[in-house]
């Protein structure tokens, strides 16, 4: 490979295109990552730490990478902390490096770290609190955070898929694909998820063969095989956490939010198969750019042709340092020597091995066993490794290279598992925690399982998928499994970080991201901090997107080396989803923009909308607030609106009472049981009110119910309540009353609700309904109702009010709501929205959800009455208890200010006076009311301060006022009733 | 252009909606006879359009009802089996047809197996309560009224991000 001419790599395309990065050109190819790009033209500072902005280069070659995380794309339209390791470029793409000020190459706040005084584990909390934490806070925010989120970032929507499958897979690594092809042979319906655009995993770069064929053929020839038996493989797709055998899997194709996917997978059985991610090993000043781990630089050449250096020193803990220093030798790179940690051929050593290493030797690479790299030399990147002897202190030397490749071992990504009811459990011959016990319906298999070699890996896959399959239901055999030959064990022995002095660790970097040391970790014992959970929140070790993948396990061997116990001891922190980042655009899934929320709508709803009316969301229902055409905010045009109900008459959309048919034999009995008061006293063609209690005796819901016949009632619900009632009374009918005749139904949508109010109501309907008002309908009395027709559509008229007014609500089938709304209209009658609604009732102190907040009783609402009937209810029995009945229970009162003329708010509390700090009750409503002149309110009091005449103070500190208000009867207006019953 | 996921919504209101609700106990024998007994359970009309739906226990769903369906209905009121209440209103229809129909169903739901061994299923769409059924090759479902109008905006979101090829 020649400079200038194309580099090879199996994922590489030889088209040419070009991008940016801080604003200067480079070329690439197509297929290329933005870290093998960047790397293939010579870039190795690809970020800064977020704490000391250290210089910091490519770790990885995979998701888990802590370092080159880039922002993509110009303002506004710009995605923060995308992991240049699984970015695929685009032409013209423009990156950005992150945390930095004014370059990457000059860095301001860099200096921080100037003379080695760095912040220690808890630095904020013990520092910034003189004079106070506020003064330093906003630069402090300026300084943290990785990247900056985009202001106003416009995505195109994500794609959601609902799969069922029999077997799921998770990984198309060797094990992954064994898996895959024994489920499928057994005859299962397999899906499988691949975090990678293509499948294979290590096999795309270690040597071996599998059924005789080499790694590529054999994936070729196992994905022809699936695909024929009708597998679906999904590539660049990451199942990322498993919700009780709900799998969430994630697509982002490219490494960039963009047109992704969320899966949700329920497979009747799972194989889990993610393989491992490579651990460092930790020395001092291990983060310089140029140091990496060996792998990733194997993956750069191999999918890239990208060289990770050209003098490389490589250092690890087990016998694959030596086929991998064979493979980048033969890539081009000089392999200057291998620092071994290990004893040399110690027992166990393989012929292969010592073959291998031979070799090497006689190529010139220096090959040192029982020695370590004890740090990378080098301001702002690696120019030698220092190397020293594990048995003798002080003898180091310096070799000269440019890159030093490390390899601490595997530590199986066992995560998903961890989110969901699996185990895990320490592996001595791998030095880490590999998957326990799992749910039955899920397996792991391979690297997880701590098989590393291709053999063991392609066994372990293909008997989890038969025995996946075969707990499917799946009655086909498998086959035989792989056969694999080419690697043997790496012979791991573990070794978390090279000896160092008190000083040096503070630059032995155990987590990237977050620039936790060794001091951190030791420093966090001294202080107390000695659970694994507790170091982790305390110096921020395995946060972040990387979550600790490459540095949870080394931190938590690190931990236990220095509280001298076994890592199996420590044990890691708790894993939490995702697995991998994701945006928050795709977690919200269809949950965005106009769907961030369901709303309902009334047949009406058109009309508000086109006729000025505010429609704004109460619970779901999208509700008229007020009519612009009354005013030009809520309060002027609900004053307009309710005081032209008064004094004329009014129109308001109730079709958002919930409406529940109960009938049959029983119907009256069951709701003489859910209800304070009872049904089977209504007649036929009356309406009553009515109360629910919960059953601890606080009141749950209220509303008229009407009978429709002998065995047939209409319960009207509380708008916000309708499906709560539903499910209330249907658990009801479904367990005490199952088997009885009786039943619910959810009516709520098939009957549109028109109320009219006000003194011209009666003679507005009798010119829109014509004949039809004189009979039925005209001579109805107050909670009386009839049926009768509306241009030959069902029409139930009742007589009732909510508003102190003579009201009428009509039920009408909403195919005639809006022309009998218009017909209402042409007669001379405006509508009201819901602030108008709310002064009418709080003016003759009807209840609303403020009021009937599910803490109140009868009782306290003024309802004893009600409950001397002497119904048996549901709850009726704890109405009874002594404390509901204490002179501290709430009543319900009226409030006016003590002037005339004051304004106070809902949410006040109040005070028996301006010096008192201890509330005696609350302001539930308050309403300026056009008709009296003056604001009014409903209170919740205790019943000792409760007496009509009272003076108290409405304390409001949220809006800084002090209000002096009088206790008054709640039934503020026309509290004879006597023009509603007129 | 994904022509694997194209697809059409078509919406309209059934006239007429009776929802059946039986009540614990034997029942008629003509109900066995003549009705989906199993929740899921489908009777079909001409064209296979779903003419009696079995959509929950104890309950089912009669959109425009022929008058043979509803002769059945009342013949089982009259037996004391249940009541029938007059729902027209309550359900809006819509059908999704085409190629992709299923695959803009599985955005909410995993749909094929939730219909794998049921005629039709009582389900949250995008949010939404619905009715679930199969029409030769379409879908059928029956969508309370008040969420009509923002699940058909949803469902025509995810029609055309499947169209564009996601």
């Amino acid at each position: 490979m020649s400079a200038g001419s194309p580099r090879r790599g199996t994922r590489l395309g030889p088209e040419p295109l070009s991008f940016t990065f801080d604003g200067r050109s480079y070329t690439a190819q197509a297929g290329d990552s933005a870290a093998s790009a960047l790397l293939a033209n010579g870039v190795r500072l690809m970020g800064r730490s977020v704490k000391y902005r250290r210089a910091r280069g490519l770790l990885s070659a995979g998701p888990e990478e802590p370092n080159a995380l880039f922002t993509v794309g110009t303002a506004p339209q710009v995605i923060p902390n995308v992991a240049a390791s699984q970015l695929l470029l685009r032409e013209g793409m423009a990156l950005r490096s992150q945390n930095r000020w004014p370059s990457l190459g000059f860095d301001l706040a860099s200096l921080l770290q100037a003379g080695g005084g760095f912040f220690g584990a808890g630095f904020y909390y013990k520092t910034f609190m003189w004079p106070s934490w506020r003064t330093y806070e906003s630069l402090i925010r300026r300084l943290a955070g990785l990247g900056e989120a985009p202001g106003a970032c416009e995505l195109p929507p994500v794609a959601i898929e609902h799969i069922s499958c029999d077997v799921m897979i998770a990984g198309a690594g060797p094990a992954g694909l064994a898996a895959a092809r024994a489920a499928t042979r057994a005859g299962a319906r397999v899906v499988v998820c691949e975090g990678e655009p293509v499948c294979g995993g290590e096999l795309e770069f270690e040597p071996g063969t599998i059924d005789g064929h080499n790694g590529a053929s054999w994936i070729a020839i196992t994905l022809t095989e699936l695909a024929a038996l009708g597998a679906r493989v999904l590539t660049s797709t990451t199942v990322v956490t498993d919700n009780s055998g709900e799998f969430i899997a994630h697509a982002e194709p490219g490494g960039l939010p963009g047109g992704n996917t969320v899966y949700h997978i329920r497979p009747h059985a799972a194989v889990m198969a993610p393989g491992a991610i490579e651990r460092p090993i930790v020395f001092c000043d291990n983060d310089r750019p140029g140091v990496m781990l060996l792998g990733a630089a194997e993956r750069c050449l191999a999918r890239y042709g990208a060289r990770a250096g050209r003098d490389l020193v490589l250092f690890a803990n087990h016998d694959r340092v030596y086929a991998a220093a064979q493979r980048l030798t033969a890539g081009g790179m000089r392999v200057r020597a291998i620092v071994d940690t290990r004893p040399a051929d110690a027992p166990g050593t393989d012929s292969a091995t010592r073959a291998l290493r031979a070799s090497l030797l006689a190529r010139g690479v220096e090959c040192l066993a029982e020695h370590a790299v004890i740090a990378a030399e080098g301001r702002g990147a690696v120019r030698a490794a220092r190397i020293a002897p594990l048995a003798a202190a002080g003898s180091s030397r310096r070799i000269p290279c440019d890159t030093i490749l490390v390899s601490g071992g595997w530590s199986p990504a066992i995560h998903v598992g961890l989110h969901d009811g699996g185990a895990r459990h320490f592996e001595p011959t791998v030095g880490a925690f590999v998957a326990g016990a799992q749910p039955e319906r899920r397996d792991y298999a391979g690297a997880a399982n701590g098989r590393l070699e291709l053999a063991a890996v392609l066994e372990d896959g293909h008997a989890a998928g038969a025995r996946a399959a075969s707990r499917a239901g799946a009655k086909g055999s498998p086959g035989a499994a792989p056969r694999g030959l080419g690697d043997t064990a790496p012979r791991l022995a573990p070794f978390a970080r090279s000896p160092a002095s008190a000083s040096a660790e503070k630059r032995q970097f155990i987590d990237l991201q977050n620039d936790v040391t060794v001091a951190d970790l030791r420093t966090a014992l001294a202080e107390g901090f000695i659970d694994i959970e507790h170091v982790k929140r305390y110096t921020t070790l395995g946060i972040g997107t990387d979550q600790g993948r490459t540095s949870a396990v080394l931190g938590a061997a690190i931990l236990a080396e220095l509280k001298g116990e076994t890592l199996a001891a420590v044990g890691t922190s708790r894993n939490r989803p995702p697995y991998q980042p994701m945006t928050l655009h795709s977690i919200a899934g269809f949950h965005v923009g106009a769907s961030v929320m369901v709303a309902r709508r009334t047949p009406l709803h058109d009309w508000h909308a086109a006729h000025g009316g505010m429609l704004e969301p109460m619970g779901l229902w999208m509700r008229p607030r007020y009519y612009r055409t009354n005013g030009a905010n809520p309060f002027d045009a609900a004053v307009v609106e309710a005081r032209r109900v008064r004094s004329h008459g009014g129109i308001a959309d109730g079709s958002t009472l919930g409406k529940l048919e109960v009938a049959g034999p029983d119907a009256a009995a069951f709701l003489d049981f859910l209800y304070l008061s009872k049904a089977s006293t209504i007649k036929v063609g009356r309406s009553k009110y009515m109360v629910n209690l919960r059953e601890d005796g606080c009141v749950l819901d209220d509303g008229l119910v009407l009978r429709l016949a002998n065995q047939r009632f209409l319960a009207t619900t509380g708008s916000g309540h309708g499906t709560h009632m539903l499910s209330h009374f249907e658990y009801y009918r479904a367990t005490g009353w199952a088997g009885r005749g009786v039943s619910v139904t959810d009516v709520t949508e098939a009957w549109a609700v028109i109320v009219v109010a006000g003194p011209r109501s009666r003679a507005a309907l009798g010119q829109v309904l014509g004949t039809a008002w004189q009979t039925p309908f005209g001579r109805l009395a107050h909670m009386e109702f009839a049926d009768g027709q509306f241009g030959g559509h069902e029409l139930r008229v009742l007589r009732a009010s909510f508003s102190g007014e003579l009201a009428f609500e009509l039920h009408c089938r909403p195919a005639i709501a809006v022309p009998l709304w218009e017909a209402l209209v042409a007669a001379g009658l405006a509508p009201y929205g819901l602030e108008a609604l709310d002064i009418l009732r709080v003016e003759k102190g009807y209840l609303a959800g403020s009021e009937l907040n599910g803490q109140t009783t009868p009782f306290d609402l003024g309802m004893a009455a009600l409950v001397k009937l002497g119904n048996p209810c549901l709850g009726r029995e704890l109405l009874d208890r002594p404390a509901f009945h204490e002179a501290s229970r709430p009543r319900l009162v009226g409030l006016r200010a003590a002037d005339g003329r004051a304004q106070f708010q809902g949410g006040a509390q109040l005070t028996t006076d301006a010096a008192s700090r201890r509330p005696c009750g609350y302001i539930t409503s308050s309403v300026f009311s056009p008709t009296l002149g003056e604001w009014l309110g409903l209170a919740l009091l205790a019943r000792d301060h409760a007496a009509e005449g009272r003076l108290l103070v409405a304390r409001d500190p949220l809006r800084g006022s002090d209000t002096p208000v009088r206790v008054v009867s709640p039934v503020h207006f026309d509290p004879s009733s006597e023009r509603m019953k007129a | 252009m994904n022509s694997n996921n194209t697809c059409r919504v078509e919406h309209a209101a059934p006239r007429i909606a009776l929802e059946f609700i039986a009540f614990g106990g034997p029942r008629p024998e003509f109900i066995a006879v003549s009705w989906p007994t199993t929740p899921g359970g489908v009777r079909r009309g001409a064209l296979q359009r779903p003419e009696l739906l079995h959509f929950a226990p104890d309950r089912w769903l009669a959109p425009d009802p022929a008058a043979e369906v509803t002769a059945l209905l009342r013949a089982a009121v009259d037996a004391g089996a249940g009541v029938l209440v007059d729902a027209t209103g309550k359900w809006e229809e819509l059908v999704i047809a085409g190629p992709g129909a299923a695959r803009l169903l599985a955005s909410a739901i995993a749909v094929e197996a939730v219909l794998e061994r049921r005629g039709c299923a009582a389900v949250t769409l995008f949010d939404c309560p619905a009715v679930l059924a199969r029409q030769n090759e379409d879908f059928v479902l029956w969508v309370q009224s008040s969420y009509a109008a923002d699940f058909v905006a949803t469902v025509e979101r995810f029609r055309k991000t499947l169209q564009r090829g996601a």
